[in-house]
């Protein structure tokens, strides 16, 4: 463990009784179920991509976007609206993604500069969701950093040959409804919050909020559902004592 | 066309993901903010999950969570 040459082997054992003797296979772990609830959306994104023409241009957007949601906006919005407003409105739903960085910065102040401009790149939905509860019961660094890698390169990996997949397969995915697997999935992550009192009053006025946006533009019903959440979990915040 | 749509949409997503890690390198957030950030985080989450038909979200969600979660308790424990 990191600790082992500034703090000595007592602080390693008591490191490792926290965080688990092998943090990266751990992120591997927990990240493949959720993995399984994605390759169906990498499938119909590949589809997509083939659709347009653009094979190559679509499998690579994999790792280069990094983010289902965006990339298929992107990839359907060409077509209909240019390629300006298929930029837009991309960035638009990922705007989110300042959100979920600026969460870990807070964890990640232990970390070398290199690992936070590197592993930037890999913050998404579910990395954000299991490096957040990851850290909030390990605080050693490299155990964090494995951790997040495992989990993040599990993702990245399958999500790519997925999406190639997808690529290579074209309209026959798009008979198939799929994309059902990816909000059961997100479902799946949120639910543990449901456990606390401000969670609970967060994701259901972010959830009311994003059905009654549901017609609003790419990308501003999100923003929206993010912003009333937001601010019912500070209120509920203050009115709380802790 | 395609091509350039993917690497903006890439190089701004870049930007979004690695501005706050620049910004709270040398400052940190406080309590407060840290706690909004995590709200944001949760709602953002719930938001997306709301894509896909609602009815058969409804009809199979429970049991695909409860599913998903015991698997991901299996593997993770």
């Amino acid at each position: 463990m990191g600790l082992v040459a500034d703090c000595g082997t007592e602080t390693t054992v008591r490191a490792e009784e926290v965080c688990g003797p092998s943090p990266a296979r751990q992120g591997v772990l927990t990240m493949l179920p959720m993995l399984v609830g994605y390759m169906p959306f990498a499938l119909v994104i590949g589809s997509a991509a083939a659709d347009e023409g653009a094979r190559f241009a679509g499998w690579a957007g994999s790792w280069i976007v990094f983010g289902g949601s965006a990339q298929l906006a992107a990839i359907r919005t060409i077509d209909q609206a240019g390629a300006v407003a298929a930029i837009f409105t991309a960035l638009l739903i990922h705007a989110r993604l300042v959100v979920y960085s600026s969460s870990l910065a807070r964890s990640w102040t232990g970390q070398p500069r290199w690992f936070r401009v590197g592993a930037a790149a890999l913050i998404i939905d579910p990395t954000w969701a299991v490096a957040d509860r990851h850290a909030s019961s390990c605080t050693d660094p490299r155990a964090q950093r494995r951790f997040f890698l495992g989990a993040a390169l599990t993702l990245g990996t399958g999500w790519s040959i997925a999406m190639a997949v997808g690529v290579l397969l074209g309209a026959r995915v798009e008979s198939v409804d799929l994309q059902i697997a990816v909000p059961l999935c997100l479902m799946a992550i949120v639910g543990s919050g449901l456990r606390t009192g401000d969670g609970r009053a967060v994701i259901v006025v972010a959830a009311v909020t994003a059905f009654l946006t549901a017609g609003w533009p790419s990308g501003t019903g999100l923003l929206a559902a993010v912003a009333a959440g937001c601010a019912v979990g500070v209120a509920h915040d203050r009115r709380t004592p802790r | 066309m395609t091509w350039i749509v993917i690497l903006a949409v890439g190089l701004g997503s870049y930007v979004f993901r690695v501005g706050p890690q620049l910004l709270f390198e040398r400052t940190s957030l406080s309590a407060g903010g840290d706690r909004m950030i995590r709200h944001a985080g949760t709602a953002a989450l719930t938001a997306l999950a709301r894509g896909g038909s609602s009815l058969r979200l409804l009809a199979c969600g429970a049991g695909v969570y409860a599913l998903s979660t015991i698997v991901m308790g299996l593997f993770a424990g």
